[in-house]
């Protein structure tokens, strides 16, 4: 694969002779929860004319949305779905886009995701940082117990330890209905916490839940020639 | 979460010359979906190609981290893994392996 001294790698797709191609790009991540919200980050468009949407789906009441970068418009869809947009999205020229939400870990601690993904099921936990009195607080000898739902290839398995501040992503491929609810018990100091996450939700928008366990990678670039 | 450094499209523009030019995006699109803290960005880019025929390429950096990541690129009905290790990230430089495969996507032909 040809890479140049810079470290770039260029991938040939051949002669093309139509005069507009997109090019799509995808990227999926674990977003960093920092002073007690998620903070997302998108990467500022140099050129061009710029559109932007979000919709953010807590699980869990939303009660927490802004941006330090950018004025933005949200608008609830419901109390656990907001979609926000740039007030100016031509702004997205010249900085990076921030946008910080809080989900209160109290109201709701996280939700049970099922995704179809061809003859089986991708089930995931997400489950918010743990809190005490709104710090984060680090968690150790995390279980789950699936609640009899047969599920394989879990990842990651064991979770060990979470570090204060971090959420909890479990996937794992799920024979038959997952109904939930299920229980994650984990150590918090001297306290052991059980904590419950709901009856399976099924996410409007679960694209990412499935590309993170069975895609190949966290980035995939599509091309399309339009004559 | 930030993307890594985005794959650009770029064209040989002057076969002549070989010269590639990254090309510029007439508009760039971007959806964003969070669950959580899972986060997908879609970013789309349109491009207008001059008249003809024109040798095209994804260009992309690879991110220092993870020190390894991979890449889809999907061509009408192909798609093509490429799979980055770094060799030296001291040096910057990196080695690719690619495999092809065929792809369920279903997309326009690009040629």
């Amino acid at each position: 694969m040809p890479t140049d001294a810079a470290g770039v790698v260029t991938v040939p797709i051949g002669a093309v002779s139509a005069r507009s191609v997109d090019l799509r790009v995808e990227t999926t991540g674990l977003l960093p929860w920092r002073e007690g919200a998620y903070e997302l980050v998108v990467p500022r468009v140099p050129d061009g004319d710029v559109g932007l949407t979000a919709e953010v789906f807590g699980p869990g009441p939303i009660v927490v949305v802004s941006s330090p970068s950018h004025a933005i418009d949200a608008k609830p869809v419901s109390l656990e779905h907001l979609r926000v947009g740039l007030r100016d999205p031509q702004t997205l020229h010249d900085a990076d886009f921030v946008l910080r939400y809080r989900v209160d870990p109290d109201d709701r601690p996280g939700a049970l995701v099922v995704v179809g993904d061809g003859t089986s099921d991708v089930v995931g936990i997400v489950m918010h940082p743990v809190e005490d009195g709104h710090e984060p607080v680090a968690v150790s000898d995390v279980s789950i117990d699936w609640n009899g739902a047969a599920v394989t290839q879990v990842r990651p398995d064991p979770v060990g330890k979470l570090p204060a501040g971090t959420p909890l992503v479990v996937l794992a491929r799920a024979q038959g209905d997952v109904r939930g609810p299920v229980t994650v018990r984990a150590r918090c100091g001297r306290e052991v916490r059980a904590i419950t996450i709901d009856a399976t939700t099924r996410s409007p928008r679960p694209t990412c839940v499935r590309w993170r366990y069975s895609g190949p990678a966290p980035v995939a670039a599509t091309v399309v020639a339009h004559r | 979460m930030t993307a890594p450094t985005a794959p650009a499209l770029v064209a040989k523009l002057d076969a002549a010359s070989g010269v590639s030019t990254v090309l510029p995006a007439d508009t760039t699109r971007v959806a964003v979906t969070a669950v959580g803290p899972i986060a997908s960005i879609d970013r789309t880019k349109a491009h207008t190609v001059p008249a003809g025929a024109h040798d095209l390429a994804v260009s992309f950096t690879p991110a220092a981290t993870p020190p390894r990541q991979d890449y889809v690129v999907h061509v009408g009905g192909r798609a093509l893994t490429i799979l980055v290790a770094r060799a030296s990230r001291k040096r910057r430089t990196s080695r690719a392996r690619s495999r092809t495969r065929t792809s369920c996507r279903r997309t326009r032909r690009a040629s």
